[in-house]
């Protein structure tokens, strides 16, 4: 095989390639940016690998899967080859199942080796962001299921993400540990009978699936909507979509689920041509939807319109970028937290907003990717949740809550930034021996001190949690930075406050703090 | 999907239909009748001889591979002792003695037939001397010929020696001679194969400048007429004459085999030496003669056919071709350049500004080759992938492919070797595109990749546009000048990304995921076709208007036929054009009275495959690389390309009509399972092949500006 490259221009091509090692395959995706800027596909490949299956059943990649994957990686980037796509337009992704094999660094290397690219696991924050996405879309589309309470489920291969809309806006969010490979593998034989599988299922997960339906139990739900890969991968055979949606009859779900369990994997790729994505996760996945579904009494099921799979993909090639709706829906999420643990709502939202105003009005001083606003924010909003077990070193309080939290839309990564800035809001600065700040990197060290020094001095400026300063101007002159407050006459309590606690404004950014009346 | 199928899920289940083996025809004597169609026209009187005589050849080379693949496979079966019955009822036993008598019936008229056509030859200045008729001027020259030509290759065998058995390769003439002599008196006899060189053409050419005449000697007779010097001073009989045919559906077992390329090699070489299925002898070998072959064959008494004539009347291919009678064959019909393309232009500009459907051969092949050429030598062409399964000798095809991948180009090949009979050419092929760094596949573990299709990816002012070619017919540019067939070229993106997941499907890349418009096999084409099948079929149930129309070569698998019963029997009208075999039986009352058959054997192979549904009035139209048999639609690899363009359908749907209307060339099938041709006069016969070569020639009339302007070739 000759390994010469096309005699075309040495320009880039404007493709990009994303592969994804997900619970039982890995897929390559290579697509270019149309006209409005959207990545749309130009190709798609998928090849079984037995992920999950390792996973769930012995905790470990085998050998042979290793080998598997790193021959599929071969024939990929041949693929990439055709294309011209260097390295540097490649994005590797793995499912986050892979943090649960104990041999998971091993692997991440050898995808490396093969692919020339470090691979990230996919964050749970990214999957939620997904879901998320695909039900507004739905929502967006569908003014029935945007007007009612509509509960959102994503049965991933070892996680369930759950979604509760009210009248179009995010209500709650949980996350268990229900999945379509981790419930498969802990049940009886492949070999026993549909029917026995079915009912072993059900049994299997019905721990878990009570604890869900007990969160949601004092709710109202009006419409169930199902998003996951093979669900929306059947769906249309269940029904034509309307307004960006399937409606799927419970007792439809259950009769096809149970003639495809009877299908050999032959005659499931000629069933299923249409629409067919890979057949190992077919049956589990249609019967733990189903197991949810009958566990809540659901007649009906929505299924949204489209190719889950690919949109994943798609949106992985994109860097993430987050909508203001979505930003908006954390934040909402963040001031649930907030009021859970009862804090000061008021104080809270004013110092966010002048968090989120120093964010983008010293831009040029920090430097930072526009993602880190929203974690600067959230910060913001629950730097004294530790107040709710003690007043008494809250700071300290407020790391150990936001460590052990789930917050919507935050990457676990993100998550544990927002938790050091609630630490570092007050007290002490930031050493290298301090736990949790010791174990990230310099460049993760350096963010989280830029941000703790805005949030302290945001904070600052409602020292006395009455919101006195309503609004501020920053005007820098040579090494001071003037704060031209509105609204409170005397400013000596803040002044105080941010004497003390900006130091680290000052050694970060260079700048001594003044306010001044405006 | 361009169907607008109801929901399978929501069909109600159709009535049980309980399908019997009068409801079908057995597929063997099936095809027997389809050879007889083309004996038919060999026996038309209003054709040029020559071209009858092809169409012998024709006829006998049909039934050569028909007794090697099918009968081996019968005899196969009898053997294994399986008395598996087919569709209509019959055992192998059944079927082998019913095809026995038919093919002696069937060889009978083929001599009577020709026994009409030699007078009528002689009569035009060709004639076949037979040793009597020789002048001593002509013994010498032909003397000198057999001296230098034959004797230092031919290779006497004697009888008796283990090796006799291997000497006897399949389809060849062989001489067996018995030879007294001895040097003391004593009368030892012998037996002698002698084979006929496979090299040396059939037909020795007896130069005969005055009178312009064309004469010649089979070579079989000028071995027997020096045969005598092969045994000096040894008495030699007169040789009997005959020919072994083998089975060679001895296939490939290729999901254990390693190394396809070596396996394929050592299954050519037990072809060589594979059971007899029939032997002809020459009429006029003795009794002793005609024992001796049988056992040296291993065959039985009833594997024997006496041939009433000379053997192997393939020969005839070559009488049909020589040059200088020309007023002995038909006037050629043009072969036109589509007017889809402005001469000089780019392959690529021309598909960019719309579809291009061409029907060969009244439109030329060209195109085709042009978009692998072209594509060769475009330094902006990153890739060129498809899938060869019988390709003409010195295909361009392949050398634009060798280039392309020596210009570094990606080429991907998919070189079918299991293509019957041309495996031993493929295998070379493949080795120069190796060697030119193509990747190279041997095909795909079990199923024969019969798909015909082939993709161009371009780099376009930045991004990537795929150019497809979707055919029905072979990449074959000897075969597309004698075979009707649909090519479609088109760069329609959503097509481009399904021809991308088919390559990779096939090279292993990725396994099946779904099409959204492309349909193969086996993972959902048939599944498709019924789907399509079975909403016409609701559409009559619902009281509205339904039809379809299918054209393809053969109609053998139980599921379709089962499906188009039950369409009909909802009161679907179904027109089915088949060239070949067909095990549906139409007009049955209660099950097939709204089925009509009709197959078209004309000048040109039929080969084309279009399926045409109504659908409500939008009709629905396909082009496929298969035909409605088992074979093709679950153990092949093929595709099933619907066709969007509303010329195209326009031209597709007119193209079967056409077929549908002809009464020259149409026979029409009958329950009973005969084939009669319309009783229509001469004058008033429509014939559909006729029609195309017509209004092919009025559209590049009318395209050309002036037939006074020169079009000239402009450097690119």
């Amino acid at each position: 095989m000759s390994e010469v490259t096309p005699p075309v221009s040495f320009k880039t091509p404007p493709e990009h390639a994303v592969i994804y090692v997900g619970a039982a395959s890995v897929s390559l995706v290579i697509g270019r940016k149309d006209d409005k800027g959207q990545f749309i596909r130009i190709e798609s490949l998928d090849r079984p690998l037995p992920v999950a299956r390792d996973i769930f059943r012995a905790r470990s990649i085998s050998r042979n899967t290793v080998d598997q994957a790193a021959a599929i990686l071969r024939d990929y980037l041949q693929t990439m080859r055709e294309y011209g796509i260097p390295p540097s337009q490649l994005r590797l992704f793995t499912s986050n199942i892979l943090a649960e094999a104990v041999n998971h660094e091993i692997f991440l290397n050898r995808l490396q080796v093969h692919s020339g690219v470090a691979p990230s696991l996919i964050d749970d924050g990214n999957m939620t962001r997904l879901v998320y996405q695909i039900a507004q879309r739905m929502l967006l589309k569908n003014p029935l299921l945007a007007k009612g309470n509509t509960f959102v489920s994503h049965i991933g291969p070892g996680n369930t993400r759950a979604i509760y809309f009210q009248q179009g806006r995010l209500a709650a969010y949980s996350n268990y540990r229900l999945g379509i490979f981790r419930a498969r593998e802990a049940i009886a034989t492949p070999d026993d009978e549909a029917r026995q599988q079915m009912v072993h299922l059900e049994e299997h997960i019905r721990g878990v699936v009570d604890h869900l339906a007990q969160d949601y139990s004092n709710v109202k739900i009006d419409h169930h909507v199902a998003i996951g890969a093979e669900i929306q991968s059947v769906a249309p055979r269940l029904g034509k979509a309307r307004h960006g949606a399937h409606r799927v009859l419970e007792n439809d779900l259950a009769r096809l689920t149970d003639k495809l369990s009877r299908l050999n994997p032959d005659e499931l790729v000629r069933e299923l041509h249409v629409h067919y994505t890979g057949g190992e996760a077919i049956i589990p996945a249609l019967q733990t939807n189903l197991a949810l579904a009958r566990r809540f009494g659901d007649d009906s099921l929505w299924v949204p319109e489209g190719d889950f799979q690919l949109e994943l993909m798609l949106d992985l090639m994109t860097s993430g970028s987050r909508t203001a709706i979505f930003q908006e829906e954390v934040m909402q999420a963040a001031c649930e937290i907030g009021l859970r643990f009862k804090t000061d709502r008021k104080h809270a939202d004013h110092v966010a907003n002048f968090a989120r105003q120093l964010f983008r009005e010293l831009q040029h001083l920090h430097g930072l990717d526009a993602k880190y606003e929203l974690v600067l924010r959230v910060a913001a909003t629950l730097h004294e949740v530790g107040m709710f077990i003690s007043p008494r070193e809250h700071h300290k309080h407020s790391l150990y809550i936001l460590m052990n939290i789930e917050i919507f839309g935050l990457s676990s990564n993100d998550r544990v930034m927002v938790a050091l800035l609630a630490r570092y809001h007050r007290r002490y600065n930031p050493e290298p021996n301090h736990p949790h700040f010791s174990d990230l990197s310099r460049e993760e060290r350096m963010i989280v001190l830029k941000l703790a020094a805005l949030l302290r001095l945001a904070d600052s400026l409602d020292r006395s949690h009455a919101q006195r300063i309503k609004s501020i101007q920053l005007r820098p002159e040579g090494t001071r930075l003037n704060v031209m407050t509105q609204g409170a006459d005397d400013t000596t309590v803040e002044q105080i406050a941010i004497d003390l606690k900006c130091d680290l404004f000052r050694e970060i950014y260079g700048y001594d703090i003044i306010l001044a009346k405006s | 999907m361009t169907s607008s199928s109801p929901n399978p899920e929501s069909t109600p289940a159709p009535p049980q239909l309980r399908l019997t083996e009068e409801h079908f025809i057995n597929r063997e004597l099936s095809w027997l009748a389809f050879n007889s169609r083309v004996l038919d026209e060999v026996a038309r009187v209003d054709l040029p001889v020559l071209e009858r005589v092809k169409f012998l050849a024709i006829t006998a080379s049909n039934l050569d591979e028909f007794f090697m693949v099918r009968i081996g496979g019968l005899q196969l079966l009898r053997e294994q002792g399986l008395r598996v019955r087919d569709n209509a009822g019959l055992t192998p036993t059944q079927q082998w003695e019913q095809v026995q008598q038919q093919a002696a019936a069937f060889v009978a008229r083929q001599y009577d037939i020709l026994q009409q056509l030699v007078p009528l030859m002689k009569e035009k200045g060709i004639r076949r001397l037979i040793n009597n008729d020789l002048s001593p001027a002509q013994r010498t020259l032909l003397r000198e010929y057999f001296d230098e030509h034959i004797f230092p290759v031919l290779s006497p065998v004697v009888v008796d020696d283990t090796g006799a058995r291997a000497a006897i390769p399949a389809l060849n003439i062989i001489l067996l001679c018995t030879v007294t002599g001895g040097d003391s008196g004593h009368t030892e006899k012998r037996h002698v194969l002698l084979p006929l060189p496979a090299n040396l053409p059939r037909h020795v050419l007896v130069p005969d400048p005055d009178s312009g005449q064309f004469l010649y000697v089979n070579l079989e007779d000028v071995v027997a007429l020096f045969i005598g010097e092969f045994f000096p001073a040894e008495k030699v009989s007169a040789p009997a004459r005959f020919r072994v045919s083998r089975n060679t559906d001895i296939t490939v077992d290729d999901e254990s085999a390693f190394d396809l390329a070596s396996e394929m090699e050592e299954v050519l070489e037990k072809r060589l030496k594979s059971p007899a299925i029939r032997i002809e002898i020459e009429a006029g070998a003795s009794r002793e003669h005609t024992r001796i072959i049988r056992d040296l064959c291993g065959a039985r008494t009833a594997q024997i056919y006496d041939i009433p004539g000379e053997l192997d009347l393939r020969a005839y291919f070559q009488i049909a071709s020589i040059s200088g009678f020309e007023e002995l064959k038909v006037d050629p019909w043009d072969s036109h350049p589509t007017t889809a393309i402005t001469p000089g232009e780019s392959i690529f500009d021309a598909i960019k500004r719309g579809d291009i459907l061409l029907h060969h051969p009244y439109e030329s092949f060209d195109p085709i080759l042009a978009l692998v050429e072209e594509a060769a030598a475009d330094p902006n062409v990153i890739a060129i992938k498809q899938i060869l399964y019988r390709t003409a000798k010195n295909s361009r095809i392949i050398s634009a492919l060798i280039r392309a991948a020596q210009a570094g180009k990606h080429v991907t090949v998919l070189v079918e070797l299991k293509a019957r009979f041309d495996e031993a050419r493929n295998l070379e092929r493949a080795n120069d595109l190796i060697n030119a760094g193509a990747q190279i596949i041997y095909g795909v573990a079990g199923l024969k990749t019969h798909a015909k299709v082939c993709l161009v990816m371009r780099r376009e002012s930045g991004h990537m546009t795929r150019y497809m070619h979707f055919g029905t017919g072979n990449y074959n540019e000897a075969t597309s000048k004698l075979y009707t067939d649909i090519s479609l070229l088109t760069c329609r993106a959503d097509f481009g990304a399904d021809a991308s997941a088919f390559f990779n499907t096939v090279t292993g890349r990725s396994r099946f995921v779904h099409f959204s418009k492309l349909s193969m096999a086996p993972y959902g084409l048939r599944e498709r076709l019924l789907s399509m099948i079975r909403s016409e079929t609701e559409r009559a149930r619902q009281g509205e208007s339904a039809e379809i129309m299918l054209k393809m070569n053969a109609l053998e698998d139980r599921q379709m036929i089962a499906a188009l019963y039950e369409a009909s029997q909802a009161g679907v009208k179904i027109r089915l054009n088949v060239r070949g075999i067909c095990c549906l039986r139409p007009g049955i009352k209660g099950i097939s009275e709204n089925i009509s058959v009709v197959s078209i054997i004309d000048r040109y192979l039929e080969h084309a495959r279009i399926f045409w549904f109504r659908q409500g009035g939008k009709p629905a139209v396909f082009i496929a690389s298969a035909d409605f048999m088992n074979r093709n639609l679950s153990k092949r690899v093929e595709l099933l390309t619907p066709i969007e363009d509303r010329e195209a359908r326009k031209r597709l749907q007119h193209i079967l009509e056409v077929h549908f209307a002809d009464t020259a060339r149409g026979r029409v099938l009958k329950a009973d399972g005969t084939w009669h041709l319309p009783n229509v006069t001469a004058a008033k016969a429509h014939r559909s092949q006729e029609q195309f070569a017509r209004e092919m020639a009025k559209r590049a009339r009318q395209a050309n500006e002036s037939p006074d302007v020169l079009v000239p070739h402009t450097p690119k």
